[in-house]
């Protein structure tokens, strides 16, 4: 399963993850635009899902399922990135998302245990403490996001200079994302 | 130049223009709450908001300098 995901099926594979964290980044912005161009209060602006569902977003698992779902894709879908650029965008966007799932993972535990940090009253992340939960997320969700499509953009186009990842065979990039694959004959 | 390599950064300069105006809107969403945060949060909130979202500005201005400053194989 692993193998074929990093191999004949990464493409495939990775414009299903693309197509997640992209439906995400809409809510995201969403609600970015309610509160800063509509003025909404933040409490009411909770995107389109959070709209017409709000338990999903008060019960911290639609938040929660996301983070598990970008943890386990950086982490399953890593081994395909071949090449040493890509390899290591690709693996900053995991480590940062680690600690992002981290975050999440003490809101849902909060959410669940109906007992808050600090006895705040609402489920409190440990940066929330000083930074707004809105303009966190925001941040969180572009410094994984910015490493991650760049690391995709260097499989797609790898740049002059770019070797193997360790442990890789050197050779040609074999994955059928990488553009240059599809112009030439199957090696 | 080759018919395919042309067609190669054709299709390279198209993926960086997109992926570009994706990180320009999020530079845009974030200096949008920069903006915001300075009269709609008590100051010491304020101050953490612009915090968080200039590094979201820089990110995306590392993710614009990284694309296209890169040579293509």
């Amino acid at each position: 399963m692993l193998e074929r995901l990093n191999g004949p099926q990464h493409e495939t594979a990775l414009r299903v993850f693309v197509l997640i964290v992209l439906a995400h980044w809409a809510e995201h912005l969403l609600q970015a635009f309610q509160i800063y161009a509509l003025g909404w209060p933040v409490p009411s602006a909770r995107g389109a899902v959070g709209y017409f569902f709000p338990a999903l977003i008060s019960s911290e698992i639609l938040h929660y399922g996301y983070a598990l779902v970008m943890l386990v894709g950086l982490w399953v879908l890593r081994p395909g990135f071949t090449g040493v650029e890509d390899r290591r965008w690709w693996t900053i966007a995991l480590g940062i998302q680690f600690f992002h799932h981290i975050e999440h993972l003490l809101l849902q535990g909060q959410y669940l245990l109906g007992q808050n940090l600090f006895g705040r009253p609402v489920p409190t992340s440990l940066v929330q403490f000083w930074v707004p939960r809105v303009e966190l997320h925001l941040f969180y969700n572009t410094v994984v996001f910015i490493p991650m499509v760049v690391a995709m953009y260097f499989h797609m186009f790898p740049p002059e200079e770019t070797g193997k990842a360790p442990g890789k065979t050197p050779g040609k990039a074999t994955c059928s994302c990488a553009w240059h694959r599809r112009l030439s004959p199957a090696v | 130049m080759t018919t395919d390599h042309r067609g190669t950064m054709d299709v390279r300069n198209l993926v960086r223009l997109a992926i570009s105006v994706f990180i320009l809107v999020l530079i845009g969403v974030a200096a949008s709450g920069w903006i915001w945060a300075g009269s709609h949060q008590a100051a010491a909130q304020s101050t953490a908001s612009r915090v968080v979202l200039t590094a979201c500005i820089l990110a995306g201005i590392v993710g614009l300098m990284a694309i296209w400053r890169a040579r293509p194989k």
